[in-house]
């Protein structure tokens, strides 16, 4: 395996989608290739560092957004 | 990733152990010990009871990985979560243990609520978000209930209005998708057969507004990123050597500077791979979730999710060499 065949299936070995043989030829690549190891590192780090960065706890709903939604509801009911 | 069935309301937010509370016996096995009180949203939380505990891990194969300790734990307040800690990788020096509300199984009534809409909720009709108290508040906006609109728009706004956030760039735009999303909610209901929890058809319909307000904004043609992708010889090797990141990236990436900066990051990407790193990444939808939300088959969301993360770890690349030097 090269590191271009492991890179371009690199998705589906995160995700535990490859067959049992494709898994093992990825781990005996891994075993013997510290960059790709450090590149599969990365590849995990970025999903996690996404999500991460987007964890802002969230702030009550703006009182003028509410009333906004419940009076275009009230129209759209026809009351 | 490692993914767990979720059954409760999925929030994913951090909590802070109270330090000098960790469970010793837990600690003694050398795992991380569930703290017997956490702050979290803003208030301290007292664990009386673990109810169970597990622990999964990413699939191994590198050096580094993220093994989890999951725990369901009812709180003094009412509440039963699942929270988890994770445990860095040895290889990242320095690092913390992390802890995480993931789900909320049940909670206290008007748990979500603060203030005047508590009130007017505790006037008509309440409970959390179990399974009861979500018939009861169907029944209610069934029958035109402006209470149970209140609630429900005080208990699940709040956590969409954040969702549309990470969609729109634009306050404004984020706020219009929101009462469009909520909208189409309210007319969507008499049809709605609890096949899933409210609060994930609701999520569902604010993903799903959003990405056609993004598809009707005009755009230009996106770029290529292919730039972005690792380059290989004709004998399928690397060009050039990846330098490893130093320090622990994924703790430094929840810095409220840090985090401002890959957003930016997502941000440069190109709308069909950001978009595809916000439902998979970041809304943790499935990949057929996804193929469905953006209209295009499963094949091809994995493709352009691989390509999107490869990107996103090139863009990221000089931000986290640049924090680690400092």
């Amino acid at each position: 395996m090269t590191c271009k065949e492991l890179i371009d299936f690199l998705n589906d070995y995160v995700d535990m989608d490859l067959p049992e043989d494709q898994r093992r030829a990825f781990d005996a690549h891994l075993a013997r290739c510290p960059s790709c190891r450090t590149y599969l590192d990365q590849y995990r780090a970025v999903s996690e560092m996404a999500w991460r960065s987007m964890q802002d706890e969230p702030s009550p709903l703006p009182q003028e957004l509410v009333e906004v939604i419940l009076r275009a509801r009230e129209a759209a009911s026809g009351r | 990733m490692d993914r767990v069935e979720r059954v409760g309301e999925f929030v994913s937010e951090p909590m802070q152990p109270e330090r000098g509370t960790g469970d010793p016996s837990g600690m003694a096995r050398g795992e991380p010990g569930v703290p017997r009180r956490f702050r979290w949203r803003g208030q301290t939380h007292q664990i009386v009871e673990i109810l169970r505990s597990w622990k999964s891990s990413t699939a191994s194969g590198g050096e580094m990985y993220l093994r989890r300790h999951w725990h369901e734990v009812a709180t003094a307040g009412g509440f039963r979560l699942v929270i988890y800690c994770e445990r860095q990788p040895k290889d990242l020096r320095g690092a913390r243990r992390r802890w995480w509300v993931y789900t909320i199984e049940d909670r206290p009534p008007n748990a979500a609520l603060a203030g005047g809409e508590r009130d007017a909720i505790m006037r008509g009709m309440s409970e959390g978000s179990t399974a009861e108290s979500e018939a009861d508040l169907l029944r209610a906006l069934r029958r035109g209930d402006e209470a149970g609109y209140r609630r429900l728009l005080a208990e699940q706004g709040p956590r969409l209005l954040a969702v549309a956030r990470r969609f729109l760039r634009e306050e404004a735009d984020a706020q219009d998708a929101l009462q469009d999303a909520f909208l189409n909610a309210f007319r969507g209901l008499a049809t709605f057969q609890g096949d899933s929890r409210l609060s994930t058809w609701l999520h569902r319909i604010v993903v799903t507004t959003c990405l056609m307000r993004l598809r009707a904004k005009k755009r230009r043609p996106e770029r290529s990123i292919d730039d972005l992708l690792p380059g290989f010889d004709a004998a399928g090797h690397r060009l050039a050597p990846e330098p490893a990141w130093r320090g622990d990236v994924v703790e430094g990436a929840a810095s409220r500077e840090m985090a401002a900066l890959v957003r930016n990051k997502i941000d440069e990407l190109p709308d069909s791979y950001r978009n595809v790193i916000l439902l998979r990444d970041i809304e943790q939808l499935d990949t057929r979730q996804a193929a469905e939300a953006l209209g295009i088959d499963e094949g091809a969301v994995k493709v352009r999710l691989h390509r999107a993360r490869q990107a996103l770890r090139k863009l990221l690349d000089p931000l986290v060499r640049e924090a680690s030097s400092r």
